[in-house]
């Protein structure tokens, strides 16, 4: 069985009248690559900012490797690193001087560990320069580097790729990858880049209005009974007299000489024989392959 | 298991102190590194050094009547120029938390294990020494400005008639009677021990334009206005003491108002008088409140906000 390493039991937040996080309940498994989606507002953020301490929720638990965060904030806090926002460093000073500085604040960390993780996110060089002469790129790398330094075994990201161009954002996941195979580290990730979640996350959660609406594993999530079916025929209009009305069909769009249907895995061979049946050659009938992205915009229209 | 527990908590307190301890050097780190600080040290070091040397010159040019003894000049270079250092101070205070929060530094450092009234503390506790170093930066410019003798100079003295007196350094010596000069009124250990205390006390007021600095930096979170706003409030502050009728009331809310009325008793020492400290009590009182209030104030509401930036 898997070890829960990070929990939110009905976790809060209220500012005033408006509810950002709704009794949110969520678990991140050890060696999860954890995606938390959501539209601008959904509550990410805030959700992020009470797992370490930056915003206090108005009720709810968090518990990090089963420690309550509120009860002994600082033992669950020594078990994250985090980059949340965007990435803050005190710019008069060289990259590794606010490693050094920041290692300090953190207390405990061994005198190699800087260097050790600079080496991590290749800034050898980078490192001995003021940190206003960075690129964007350049301060996500340093800010891994600082959640790196205690080797935590929880690394919280807030949309860490926002900003990096696509080498970039290509060269970080790639980074976010080798930390989570190679270290053993627990990933959870936000992003507003579903490909890049999809890509790189074995489970995601998807929020809305400060509400859990979905989550589990991305396979599972994507691959639930509704599926929508390319099917090319003959004649659109027809084809779509033909099947309109059906109990079995969810969803129906036409896109030129191509059929859009939504129905269930099992009913998916009565698409073709009702076509067949009612004189409409059929030339294609595939599965539209469902994507984190799909799911995300389904669920958001709800 | 009482007993179990009183353990637990001391070892709790003991880790508190070693964070807050290493916090506040991580925080004069930055403070050193930062260029508002070192630019506050020089310009310190050349507003006394700089009223030292007018007065010496005014004293020597003129003829004036008014003479400065090297005590008085020392005293009072240092004690007025503290007086341009302290809105500095204030500036640096304003800025101490309000630039964490611009620069989203306040993010990254508070996402670590330290708890947020070890993080206000340690930032206090940097702003206290850096007043003290302002302090004494004032105290030892103006020191070696008001103890040299130059060439070819005269030397300064409280005595209508001052004997001649060779060029060297440091100058400072035992204070006679103008008209039995054999007479020690104050050996020299005992204006220097006067004085110094006068010093320290000085520290008290300085550092009351730094918490009420904090304070605004701590409720506005830019760095920029809380600067302004801090500025504004210690010049208000101390142009109450220029409104007629209520100068005596009001004057007391001024940062220099103890400021001049610990100056001038250090001034008093420096003439062989036993200064009469009771007499800057109000003065040191009050500032001692706004030290008080303004960060009781400030830790209060930091501990308790979201950090939302």
């Amino acid at each position: 069985m898997a070890t829960t390493v990070l929990k939110t039991i009905d976790l809060t937040k209220r500012f005033g009248r408006f509810t950002a996080v709704d009794r949110l309940c969520l678990e991140v498994n050890e060696g999860d690559v954890f995606g938390f989606l959501g539209p601008n507002g959904a509550g990410k953020t805030t959700t992020m900012r009470m797992i370490v301490g930056l915003v206090r929720p108005t009720s709810g638990r968090i518990e990090v490797n089963g420690v309550d965060a509120r009860r002994h904030f600082l033992d669950a806090i020594a078990q994250i690193g985090s980059l949340v926002d965007i990435p803050a460093f005190y710019r008069h000073l060289t990259g590794r001087s606010n490693l050094s500085l920041l290692a300090q604040v953190a207390g405990g960390v061994p005198k190699g560990r800087v260097d050790e993780v600079i080496e991590a996110v290749s800034m050898q060089k980078a490192c001995l320069k003021k940190v206003k002469t960075y690129s964007h790129g350049m301060l996500q790398r340093l800010a891994i580097a600082q959640a790196l330094l205690t080797r935590p075994p929880l690394l919280i990201l807030d949309e860490p790729t926002t900003g990096l161009d696509p080498e970039g954002k290509l060269e970080f996941l790639h980074l976010l990858r080798s930390l989570a195979r190679d270290q053993r580290i627990t990933i959870f990730i936000s992003s507003h880049l579903l490909e890049e979640v999809e890509e790189i996350c074995n489970r995601a959660a998807i929020i809305k209005d400060g509400r859990l609406l979905v989550c589990g594993e991305v396979r599972s999530l994507l691959a639930e009974e509704l599926r929508t079916y390319r099917t090319v025929v003959s004649d659109a209009t027809k084809a779509r007299a033909l099947l309109d009305g059906r109990p079995w069909v969810h969803g129906l769009s036409v896109e030129g000489q191509r059929l859009l249907v939504t129905a269930r895995q099992d009913e998916a061979a009565q698409i073709a024989d009702t076509l067949v049946k009612g004189g409409v050659a059929l030339e294609e009938l595939s599965p539209q392959a469902k994507s984190l992205r799909t799911l995300f915009m389904e669920l958001m229209k709800e | 298991m009482t007993d179990a527990n009183s353990h637990s908590r001391g070892r709790r307190s003991l880790g508190s102190l070693r964070r807050t301890a290493r916090l506040t050097w991580v925080e004069i780190r930055k403070l050193v590194s930062h260029k508002l600080f070192p630019a506050a040290v020089i310009i310190t070091l050349l507003v006394t050094a700089g009223l030292g040397l007018a007065a010496k010159n005014f004293t020597e040019s003129t003829g004036s009547t008014v003479r400065f003894s090297n005590y008085s000049l020392w005293v009072a270079s240092a004690g007025y120029g503290l007086q341009v250092s302290a809105l500095l101070l204030t500036a640096l205070g304003a800025m101490a938390m309000s630039s964490e929060a611009t620069g989203r530094t306040l993010n990254t450092i508070l996402a670590r294990p330290v708890r947020r009234v070890e993080f206000a503390l340690a930032k206090i506790l940097s702003l206290l020494v850096a007043t003290i170093a302002i302090v004494a930066t004032a105290a030892l410019a103006a020191w070696v400005v008001g103890g040299t003798v130059p060439e070819r100079r005269q030397p300064f003295s409280h005595r209508s008639e001052p004997p001649p007196r060779p060029a060297g350094f440091p100058t400072y010596d035992d204070v006679t009677d103008p008209q039995y000069p054999d007479t020690v009124i104050a050996t020299r250990g005992e204006v220097m021990g006067e004085i110094l205390f006068g010093f320290a006390l000085l520290v008290v007021p300085v550092l009351a334009g730094v918490s009420l600095g904090f304070l605004l930096g701590t409720l506005i979170e830019s760095s920029g206005l809380a600067v302004g706003i801090a500025v504004g409030v210690f010049m208000t502050l101390e142009a109450t003491k220029f409104i007629p009728m209520f100068e005596e009331y009001l004057g007391h809310l001024a940062f220099n108002y103890p400021m001049t009325r610990i100056t001038t008793l250090m001034l008093e020492a420096g003439k062989g008088t036993v200064p009469q400290w009771h007499d800057a009590l109000v003065g040191v009182g009050i500032s001692a409140i706004y030290v008080g209030v303004s960060l009781l104030v400030s830790v209060t509401v930091f501990c308790r906000r979201d950090i939302t930036l």
